[in-house]
């Protein structure tokens, strides 16, 4: 099953658009679920999203228009629980221990926040950490050269394949991390 | 005691049927459907000239299925497989229906299909072969990107990669085909449970997926899992049997190798491949190859007046079906065919889904597995489909010819069910090679019943221009005529039933209860039916109408071997048509004694056996004593109507909901009560054997007494009978009895004449007989119950009176009609003779 991991779009405030090498590999049919970690900013990007696949699950980003969208989520997909949150409030940002306590909060075998527009991937007393960075490669609160990139996890039975999509130049590259409960 | 007593009896019954079944009556069928309703296996043509010699055939062929149940698992084997030329064996099986009781028909069928060659030593190379060709293919098609993708690199195999060659490319392109599959194959036989499980649902989805990435040309096509599910059905069928045998005691090893239940999904793959190699084109939406001069659209090149779409290309199918429809069935019903080109229905309509499906929408699963044995066995080029679609036309040409454009496309789209499949595989046997297959021996009798519903209400008035009529008259006459066989086994149907209900009972009564029919009248019934339609000849002179028509008629197979001559002769000259009436008329005359004949034996049967019932009955005082007596003044009236005595008309009914104006009785609730009744023991012969042992053991006496004599030795018995029950004011019982006397006369004299005079022994005056012996019967068994509950409610009870009598008359009016026109019709019929 695939899930698509993707957030901080920041349309149209801090960029124009997804990379059109990024919107070429997102075609509809293959992915069943999206998990969005916010600040999608406006309805637009949501829309968009819901055209790659029905199940879309939101956030709330410290910049989202739309009020209705909870801090934290929990979605269960196969046999793993996946706990989504911004990650604005997790402070200092995108620390280690400080995610943790979320994990825990949340009890969730994997946790998606964002916020830092930087990608990282990492286990962390057994359980799996993701930051997608930022799709749209939007500049944030500390830094301006950020590398747009998201994430596409194969999710089978107790296997979570992980693949990275980063723009470096003008090309895609792909990266492969596996992580097994 | 009374086993012995029991067994005698039935023997003796036993014995009875026997005769029936060497006087060639339909009633084999009706014997062998009582015994297992699956192995009907009914008559097939065989190459004899003498009529005899088939009929008695057709009875051990009926005979014959019950072999392989006494059989072991290896005798049945040794008996299909061993012999030298085993495969004619096999295939003159498969066309008499005796695979649909064999377990070894999925063997049978790959045989046909060319999965197995016929050289049994080479079974295990190519059963092997084809199982690990399956395997190959599925490994190859069905595959994990996952597993794959370690050894690519990671920009080309990833989940989200356009590239051509990335294995999740493919991946996602199959995940679309097999969910397009899916949804076709839950929708597969839903009524049937096996075809619900879900490792099963995955298998066919394997197997039809993996043709179509082996077949990319053609791909997958709706249609397809229609056949893949029956094939599947037999092998699993197979497997079952095979593990139980295995269990009980040693199998062949042959069969032990190819009956393999581990490699269902294999074995079903090749068999769908063959069966696919034939039906590919007719799935295929190519269009056939023409020169490119015709694809020119030059206006002058077109013919004036054609059809546009005869000169466009077409597919592979459409033009299959138009070559069926403008060549087949023009030649053998020209009237048919005018018919759908006149209504603009053309065959891809209707045809597509027949022939796709090898008419797996049309008929329900144990049939349609028999037509596929025939099909099969025919060879791999599935050639009988073609006559098989024009046997299906033909079988209910008289519901288009009549019907509109509304009613031929819902009976098209909807093939009513059919009794008897094995009629139209004869059918279609003898319509592709009608030199070397005699005409089917029941085809009269099946059609004469389906003409049936719709000839009788014109009785005698069958001329052309009545057809259009008659569908619309069908629904009336349909439940007519059911409701006509209902009171003949007493079963209370009301006659406004839905128009399913009417259906299956329609089914039902061609198919059983034919054994208890009056033969005379089915004789009589075919002889009109086929004389007042246009049949299959395509004679049109409109005087020799009935005469070209009559040969039809023949049922009698000693003149079938003579049909396919004659029917290629059919316009000749008038004379020689008289000269074969003549013969015809001969040979019915001879058949109609042989009837009789058989009827008179039965009935007197009956006549001893109801007498010994009776006697006994007087001696003890019985609880329902009336009821069991009314219901032994039913079996008499079947009795007479065996006999010939009294007419078996469908009017019988409506006498049942008579009632006397000027007393006030009527028939409550306890009608209903004594109908069960006589139901049970009319049409359960095990419960009229129950009763019979009430008998003592005296054998029947053969005392055939004239028809005169016995009609009133029967009335006097009534009459007492029915002083027994309630004493009868006594003028009332003279004058019945007077008014049979006369009837039976009429009865008597009219039996006399000749077969075509004899249709119109339905005479109003008998009919009028009928029904007051009815009135009387049911006033005097009803007397006392109903005449407390009358006196309750008068009023109500007044005014259903009044209704019933309005009926009555109205019967009353319609048998005038009717005799008139038969009177009119042997008129016409005398002077065509001469």
């Amino acid at each position: 099953m695939l899930v698509l991991v993707l957030g901080d779009l920041h349309i149209p405030y801090r960029s124009n658009g997804m990379p059109a090498k990024f919107k070429k590999l997102l075609v509809p049919g293959k992915i069943q679920h999206i998990l969005c970690t916010g600040n999608l900013c406006t309805k637009e990007s949501f829309d968009y999203l819901k055209t790659l696949a029905s199940d879309v699950h939101v956030v709330k980003g410290d910049f989202d228009e739309n009020l209705s969208y909870p801090e934290q989520k929990v979605v269960t997909v196969g046999q793993f629980k996946i706990g989504l949150c911004h990650g604005h409030q997790v402070v200092p940002w995108g620390d280690i221990e400080s995610l943790a306590m979320v994990q825990r909060q949340l009890d969730v075998d994997i946790l998606i926040s964002g916020h830092t527009h930087k990608f990282e991937a990492f286990e962390h007393e057994n359980k799996f950490y993701i930051n997608p960075g930022t799709a749209t490669g939007a500049y944030n609160a500390l830094d301006s050269g950020v590398t747009p990139s998201f994430v596409l996890m194969d999710i089978q039975a107790t296997t979570v394949v992980t693949y990275v999509y980063q723009l470096i130049g003008d090309d895609v590259k792909v990266e492969r991390i596996e992580y097994k409960k | 005691m009374a086993d012995s007593k029991t067994q005698r009896l039935s023997d003796d019954i036993h014995s009875t049927l026997d005769m029936f079944g060497n006087g060639g009556h339909p009633l084999s069928g009706k014997t062998e459907t009582m015994d297992d309703r699956l192995m009907i296996s009914n008559p097939v043509y065989q190459e004899q000239e003498d009529s005899n010699t088939i009929e008695d055939n057709l009875f051990e062929d009926s005979s014959e299925p019950s072999a392989p149940v006494t059989h072991s698992y290896s005798d049945e084997w040794k008996r299909l497989f061993t012999s030298p030329d085993y495969i004619r064996t096999v295939r003159q099986a498969a066309l008499r229906g005796e695979l649909r009781s064999c377990r070894f028909r999925s063997v049978c069928w790959r045989l046909f299909l060319e999965v197995i060659p016929e050289s049994q030593s080479d079974w295990t190379y190519k059963v092997k072969q084809w199982r690990s060709m399956y395997n190959d293919i599925r490994d190859m098609h069905i595959v994990n990107p996952r597993q794959k993708a370690k050894e690519l690199d990671l920009a080309i195999s990833n989940p989200l990669s356009q590239e051509e060659e990335s294995p999740w490319n493919q991946f996602f392109k199959d995940e679309e085909l097999r969910e397009m599959i899916s949804q076709d194959v839950r929708r597969t036989f839903p009524e049937i449970e096996f075809f619900q499980k879900k490792d099963l649902r995955e298998m066919m989805i394997n197997i039809l997926f993996c043709y179509a990435r082996e077949n990319i040309r053609l791909g997958y096509r709706q249609g397809m899992h229609e056949l893949l599910a029956p094939v599947i059905f037999v092998l699993h069928c197979d497997h079952q049997a095979f593990l139980h045998a295995s269990e009980i005691s040693t199998t062949p090893d042959i069969a032990r190798l190819v009956l393999d239940p581990a490699y269902l999904e294999n074995d079903a793959y090749a068999m769908f491949c063959q069966i696919m190699e034939t039906v590919e084109p007719w799935y295929s939406h190519l269009c056939v190859e023409t020169p490119p001069a015709s694809q020119n659209h030059d206006i002058a090149m077109q013919v004036p007046f054609s059809n546009p779409e005869d000169s466009a290309p077409s597919p592979a199918i459409v033009t299959k079906l138009t070559r069926v429809q403008d060549i087949i069935l023009k030649k053998h019903d020209h009237t048919l065919h005018a018919h759908l080109r006149r209504l603009q229905i053309p065959p891809q309509v209707y045809g597509i889904r027949w022939i796709r499906l090898l008419f797996g929408r049309e008929f329900p699963l144990q049939d349609l597995l028999f037509l596929w044995d025939a099909i099969f066995s025919d060879g791999i080029s599935f050639g009988l489909v073609d006559y098989i679609f024009v046997a299906m036309l033909l079988y209910i040409k008289n519901l288009l010819v009549s019907g509109d454009y509304q009613t031929c496309m819902t009976t098209l789209m909807r093939y009513p069910p059919m009794g008897d499949v094995h009629f139209l595989v004869n059918k279609a046997l003898y319509l592709r090679d009608p030199k070397n297959f005699p005409r089917p021996v029941n085809y009269e009798y099946h059609y004469g019943h389906q003409m049936k519903m719709t000839s009788d209400p014109s009785n005698g008035n069958q001329d052309q221009q009545q057809r259009g009529q008659r569908a619309k008259s069908m629904q009336n006459v349909g439940s007519k005529v059911t409701a006509g066989w209902s009171t003949l086994t007493r079963k209370m149907q009301k006659p406004k039933g839905g128009e399913v209900r009417k259906r299956t009972m329609k089914k039902a009564d061609s198919e059983p209860e034919t054994g208890f029919s009056h033969p005379l009248e089915d004789e009589l019934e075919d002889l009109k039916a086929t004389s007042s339609s246009s049949s299959r000849a395509p004679a049109k002179m409109e005087p020799l109408q009935d005469m070209a028509k009559s040969p039809q008629a023949s049922k009698d197979p000693s003149l079938g071997g003579a049909a396919s001559s004659r029917r290629s002769k059919v316009k000749t000259s008038m004379k020689e048509e008289a000269d074969k009436l003549q013969k015809k008329k001969a040979a019915l005359q001879s058949r109609l004694h042989d009837m009789e004949a058989m009827c008179k034996y039965s009935s007197s049967k009956m006549d001893a056996h109801i007498g010994h019932l009776q006697d006994k009955m007087l001696q003890e005082d019985l609880k329902h004593e009336d009821e069991v007596f009314l219901a032994l003044a039913g079996l008499k009236q079947v009795r007479d109507i065996l006999k010939g005595t009294l007419k078996f008309s469908t009017n019988i009914l409506e006498s049942e909901e008579i009632v006397i104006n000027d007393n006030y009785f009527t028939k409550e609730a306890s009608h209903d009560q004594e109908e069960t009744k006589l139901d049970e023991e009319n049409i359960d012969t095990s419960e009229t054997d129950s009763l019979s042992n009430y008998l003592s053991q005296t054998e029947s006496k053969d005392s055939i007494s004239t028809n005169l004599s016995e009609t009133q030795s029967r009335e006097s018995f009534n009459a007492a009978v029915v002083e027994k029950v309630e004493p009868q004011p006594q003028e009332l019982l003279d004058y019945h009895h007077e008014e049979n006397k006369d009837a039976s006369l009429k009865c008597s004299m009219t039996s006399e004449n000749t077969e075509e005079s004899s249709e119109c022994k339905e005479t109003q005056d008998i009919d009028e007989n009928v029904l007051k012996d009815k009135e009387n019967k049911l006033a005097s068994g009803l007397e006392d119950r109903t005449d407390d509950a009358a006196v309750k409610d008068p009023g109500g009870k007044r005014e259903r009176k009044r209704s019933i009598s309005q009926e009555f008359e109205f019967v009353n009016a319609e048998d005038d009609v009717t005799g008139q026109d038969s009177a009119t019709e042997t008129e016409q019929r005398e002077e065509d003779s001469s």
